[in-house]
């Protein structure tokens, strides 16, 4: 059905985008690494949540529409980042290492600032003109981003995870897999009636029939039907 | 008997430190570096260290897998008790291994520590520290 077929472009065409910005994910994926997903590893996870087939839109024996619905988890997980050359170094200064401390960008604030940048990119590749049949050659209706909620942090360890959460709807119609029906018998009919020396007074629609006049002759009388002796 | 808090005092240089403690380097926002115990001088300053544990992101439903670093320490051993008021960053080295002799790696306390005041220790949360950009 179409939503599967939808599901593998709308896959296909974040795959093609990420480059080295993030990693595309087909399925709901269970535990993971945090240290895996860490800065542009981040990943975007895509599968089909649900649907609706209202149906005052669809037919109870052929086609019907599908609102379908997609999932896009979006998670980051980042580390604190500051001079950790300085903060390493044994030779370091008691000022140098309270310059260096005092510097640290904390793992939380890098979090929140990678997933808002991880959702702008997702929505302008989903959204995007080009994008509007999401990869496939036939029409994609009523595709938007309903909304993105972003998940409080949870997480607490060495490294920050933060996740996040976007609808995609879109519509498209699905049609039925049904038997082939089985060919009509045709039944050629003549009906003969008794009298009808030559078997012609049938259904059969025929044009004026011109017979040469040749006296002893039967001969078709046009304006009767009927077949005389020819005087 | 002994007074009970001598006894806890006890207790904790048994638990967090001697024979389950791992040697770590605390570094506050001055830049004090503090390596040896304020109980004994001549010992590295010892702390009970666990590393990492199943966080469930109630949200999403997913498990996620975190290097979780806790350390506790008992309060007598300390130069200084890290409070991380106003946002101050204190540094926490820890070995990467539950090994003594293991090299040790960087790490930031990340929240307000538990203080444990009433019984002696301080238990400090951290978090990795990446070279920026």
């Amino acid at each position: 059905m179409n939503f599967r077929i939808l599901n593998a472009s709308i896959i296909n065409l974040l795959g093609a985008a990420q480059g080295s910005d993030w990693r595309t994910i087909g399925y709901q994926k269970q535990a993971q690494g945090a240290d895996k997903i860490k800065n542009g590893n981040r990943t975007v996870q895509v599968f089909y949540s649900g649907g609706i087939y209202p149906k005052s839109a669809g037919s109870l024996n052929g086609y019907t529409m599908h609102d379908m619905t997609f999932s896009l988890d979006l998670t980051v997980a980042k580390a604190c980042t500051g001079d950790l050359a300085t903060l390493d170094n044994p030779g370091s200064t008691a000022l140098q290492l309270q310059t260096a401390l005092a510097n640290l960008k904390i793992a939380v604030h890098g979090a929140d600032e990678s997933l808002n940048e991880l959702k702008e990119l997702i929505y302008q590749e989903i959204m995007k003109g080009t994008n509007q049949n999401l990869g496939l050659s036939v029409p994609v209706a009523n595709r938007w981003v309903d909304e993105f909620n972003k998940d409080p942090l949870q997480t607490r360890g060495e490294l920050a995870v933060l996740t996040g959460s976007m609808k995609l709807t879109a519509r498209m119609d699905e049609q039925m897999i049904g038997e082939v029906g089985v060919p009509l018998m045709v039944f050629d009919t003549n009906i003969e009636q008794d009298g009808d020396v030559i078997g012609r007074a049938g259904i059969y629609q025929e044009h004026d029939i011109v017979v040469e006049d040749t006296t002893g002759d039967i001969v078709l009388d046009p304006v009767s039907g009927n077949y005389l002796e020819a005087a | 008997m002994g007074d009970l808090r001598e006894l806890i005092e006890g207790d904790l240089a048994e638990t967090l430190e001697s024979d389950f403690g791992l040697p770590v380097i605390l570094t506050s926002p001055a830049g004090v570096v503090q390596t040896k115990s304020e109980n004994n001088p001549t010992q590295d300053l010892q702390a009970q260290v666990h590393f990492d544990s199943l966080v469930l992101d109630p949200n999403t439903g997913l498990d996620i897998v975190v290097d979780k670093p806790v350390i506790s320490l008992r309060r007598t051993s300390l130069t200084t008790i890290p409070t991380l008021e106003d946002g101050q960053n204190w540094k926490v080295e820890i070995p990467d291994l539950p090994k003594e002799s293991s090299p040790k790696t960087t790490f930031r306390a990340s929240r307000v520590p538990e203080h444990g005041r009433s019984i002696g220790f301080i238990r400090m949360y951290l978090e990795a520290i990446e070279q920026s950009a």
